[in-house]
């Protein structure tokens, strides 16, 4: 298991590189600079401001001056707000969307996988119940759900705050959260409900019920396990993009959140913001994908012979 | 025992893509003209505005059954192309294996990575706002699954025996990847494609949405949800009704892929 | 000493959710301590039978007629009773091996889970009670055995050791569907010794199989069955020599054939 992970790991590095690298290119191509939209300032401001973050230096140069700065952990200043580092608008912005995205993800496993469970289990209506459900749930994109939420129940009937963060009161959670974990509560039921339909019809749930097992001890003892792997497969990513923030959550109610900062950096041209949205981006998928396969194949011990 | 086809969904679906073949040709107003005498009117049968008219006097009715229209002939464009571009990278990377097969899965993996929303962001900072963007983003995206999945499905044929005739029989590689293996992959091709559709259909909107896509006097889908979001609390018609087209439109299409997708026994 | 038959069946018949019928109307005793031989080709219901016996035929399948276990109706039985009876009393052994253990838990968490439900153990006493049943069977070293995944052991011990699982209850009867088909013909023998003797202590055997060499090897009786009937059943030694029914002297003459030997008359 330790040799399965450390290759694990060794893989992940080059993909790690190549998103740092794709993003850095990107941004350079892009015509203009960080400092062009501002007030017209003396080329003598601007040449020592460019020199002071290395701007003026080639682009190789650039590069590797960047990936040093990575490997110390620091991930750069920010060019538009001048008095704060990447590093701490992320950690302002971070607590946000770990509070919404986790709670939404933590509510669509609650409700997802038992009721996955139950449609492959059960059949009948309760399957076609919440395949009608889960599949709706897929259709309606956020931007969709969540100004429709509001109507509801901020305009309509005034029970909750229709936007904001306030201090991250339990009040203000509610709304985005929900608009958020609709549409993950339709993909952790399908995808519960396919992995549980593909265990069941395996020969070794036949032979468990030959030998007396009950239906409880099947399903958690036997059934769970293999059933969760393709679960376990859209989660990895799916906590990526809760973590880093829905930018249309965030609009929508007014939450300042990383992928508020993002945009704002990206029609900035601040390329250090952007840039350090993205490596977290990059580090936070590479991780994701680590512990997905880590727990795949804790969960399936077959994957480790692949 | 084969699964039945979702009547509902199929009928759903027909009536959506029968309104926006038909459209130019049911209803007198056009989707564009402004009609300042008859703005903001409420559903009525006098004056043929079923629906309405919305700020600038356009039958709603008219906008939404020509969004529609255009939503899906962008989808049905994106989606083909999409489709060409899956499939030859999914046959490839299964048929020739080895380097060639990791090269092309690994970028497959980086780009599924790439989470879209920033990306089209960071697109449109850097190129502006066009419909080929458009087109790019899109196009960027949807064929990732498809690759995926024909190449796990050529990676089961290259085992069957009438591929190893055919390599005995000394045929090219490239000839029996057109002549042997693509013809079997046609079924679970047009699954894929119930499936794409729908999630362009999807993207298309919010990409119009974000005010990326379709450019005024163009209307999509995603173009009159953002004008309806925009007026939700004056005039909530104006977002439920085109929200309640685009959920069917993706649901009706999803529905149909998944019973189509059961029948393979994918 | 007559022995009162264990397993009586009387006019049994199953049909396929869609009518089609799969056993026609099948009659035998099975009596303590024996082992019961079922042969015939794929599809004649050999299968289905054991199968529908515990409740585990295809869905929607119907079942007539009569099968007694002891004091109990197995046909038309509820899930509840057939459950009590399950790997305690009658248990079924399939025959792929790697198909049947669960891949996702260790042999030793799947066979202590079962000696725990039907023996009503301690995790400790189970545990011990397994190592024990693993050395019986001749599974050396069942210890270290417990701890590893199913496909990191041979085809052949797996199948031992799932012959361990499912008498682990001692049931009365034990249901065996082509266990040996599947085997290099070491590990064959070695798995129908074990049976025999099983069947020695006591244990009932049905055992299907399409092989007359296993047949001849361990069964007492055999049931020969030609697309849902019985065409003829008999002592193993009586029907080897002299098949009454066309289709066990085409069987045998088959077999015989492979063998290098001349035809009967």
């Amino acid at each position: 298991m330790g040799r399965y992970a450390l290759s694990r790991l060794v893989a992940a590095v080059p993909t790690l590189l190549a998103i740092i690298t794709l993003a850095f290119a990107m941004l350079r191509i892009a015509p203009g600079g960080p400092f062009d939209s501002e007030r017209a300032m003396p080329a003598d401001v601007r040449a020592a401001l460019e020199s002071h973050y290395h701007l003026d230096e080639s682009l190789p140069a650039q590069y590797l001056h960047y990936l040093g700065q990575l490997a110390r952990g620091d991930l750069g200043p920010s060019y538009y707000y001048r008095d704060r580092g990447v590093n701490e608008l992320i950690a302002e912005a971070l607590p946000v969307d770990l509070a919404i995205g986790g709670l939404a993800l933590l509510l669509a496993c609650l409700v997802g996988i038992p009721l996955g469970a139950l449609a492959a289990w059960r059949g009948g209506w309760v399957d076609r119940v919440a395949g009608f459900v889960s599949l709706a749930g897929i259709s309606m994109p956020v931007y969709v759900v969540a100004p429709l939420i509001i109507l509801l129940f901020a305009v309509s009937l005034q029970w909750l705050p229709a936007g904001g963060w306030g201090g991250g009161a339990p009040r203000y959670l509610v709304l985005p959260v929900m608009a958020m974990a609709l549409p993950y509560i339709a993909y952790v039921t399908r995808i519960t409900r396919a992995g549980f339909l593909d265990t069941l019809q395996q020969p070794y749930i036949r032979a468990a019920r030959a030998r007396g097992l009950s239906p409880g001890a099947i399903v958690f003892g036997h059934a769970l396990r293999p059933s969760l792997v393709p679960l376990v497969a859209f989660l990895g990513p799916a906590v990526v993009g809760a973590i880093t923030g829905s930018i249309v959550i965030e609009s929508t109610f007014g939450l300042d959140g990383i992928g508020q900062f993002f945009v704002r950096g990206a029609f900035n041209r601040d390329y250090s913001l952007v840039m350090g949205v993205t490596v977290l981006y990059g580090a936070l998928i590479v991780l994701a994908n680590l512990a997905v396969d880590l727990l795949q194949a804790l969960l399936d011990p077959r994957v480790r012979l692949r | 025992m084969k699964v039945p086809l979702p009547r509902v969904s199929l009928a759903l679906l027909g009536l959506l893509v029968a309104c926006a073949v038909l459209i130019p040709w049911l209803s007198p107003h056009d989707y564009f003209t402004p009609d300042w005498d008859n703005t903001e009117l409420p559903p009525q049968w006098s004056g043929g505005h079923l629906l309405g008219t919305d700020e600038l006097g356009r039958d709603l009715l008219v906008r939404l059954m020509w969004s529609c229209r255009i939503s899906l002939l962008v989808a049905a464009v994106a989606s083909a192309i999409s489709l060409v571009i899956g499939l030859a990278w999914g046959v490839v990377a299964g048929y020739v294996g080895g380097r060639v097969d990791a090269i092309l899965m690994r970028i497959v993996d980086v780009l599924y990575s790439v989470p879209f929303t920033p990306f089209v962001i960071v697109l449109t900072v850097l190129f502006g706002r066009d419909l080929v963007l458009l087109f790019i983003a899109i196009g960027a995206v949807s064929w990732l699954d498809i690759a995926r999945v024909t190449r796990a499905q050529t990676l089961g044929l290259r085992e069957r025996e009438f591929i190893i005739a055919a390599e005995v029989a000394g045929l090219s590689r490239p000839a029996i990847m057109w002549r042997h293996i693509v013809p079997n992959l046609l079924g679970i091709t047009l699954v894929c494609l119930t499936l794409t559709i729908p999630a362009v259909v999807s993207t298309e909107a919010f990409l119009s949405y974000l005010g990326l896509g379709a450019q005024s006097p163009l209307t999509s889908l995603g173009v009159m949800l953002a004008d309806g979001a925009a007026q939700m609390r004056s005039r909530p018609l104006l977002l439920v009704m085109p929200a309640l087209v685009l959920v069917t439109l993706v649901y009706a299409c999803n529905r149909l892929g998944d019973a189509l997708r059961d029948r393979h026994g994918l | 000493m007559a022995s009162e038959a264990l397993l009586s069946l009387r006019k049994y018949s199953l049909s396929r959710a869609d009518g089609t019928p799969v056993l026609r109307e099948v009659g035998f005793d099975v009596s303590r301590g024996e082992i019961l031989g079922i042969v015939g080709e794929s599809g004649s219901g050999k299968s289905q039978l054991l199968l529908s016996l515990l409740g585990l035929a295809m869905r929607g399948s119907r079942v007539s007629g009569s099968a007694r276990f002891g004091e109990v109706e197995l046909a038309g039985a509820t899930e509840h009773t057939l459950r009590t009876l399950r790997g305690r009393h009658i248990a079924m052994l399939f025959q792929d091996p790697l198909l049947s253990w669960n891949p996702c838990l260790t042999l030793g968490a799947q066979l202590i889970e079962t000696a725990r439900l039907h023996l009503v153990l301690g995790r400790a006493a189970a545990r011990e009670r397994v190592v024990q049943a693993l050395s019986d069977a001749q599974l050396a070293d069942g210890a270290s055995l417990l701890g590893r995944y199913p496909h990191e052991i041979s085809g052949g011990m797996r199948q031992r050791a799932m012959l361990a699982l499912s008498v682990l209850a001692e049931p009365g009867l034990l249901l065996a569907d082509e266990p040996t088909t599947a085997l290099d013909p070491t590990t064959q023998r070695r798995v129908l010794a074990r049976m025999a003797t099983l069947r020695d202590r006591g244990m009932s055997i049905l055992l299907v199989t399409h092989d007359l060499g296993v047949v001849a090897q361990v069964a007492d009786r055999v049931l020969v069955m030609q697309q849902g009937a019985i065409v003829e059943q008999g002592d193993t030694a009586t029907l080897l020599r002299s098949p009454q029914s066309t289709y066990a002297r085409t069987l045998l003459d088959a077999a015989r054939r492979m063998e290098g030997l001349p035809c009967l008359p």
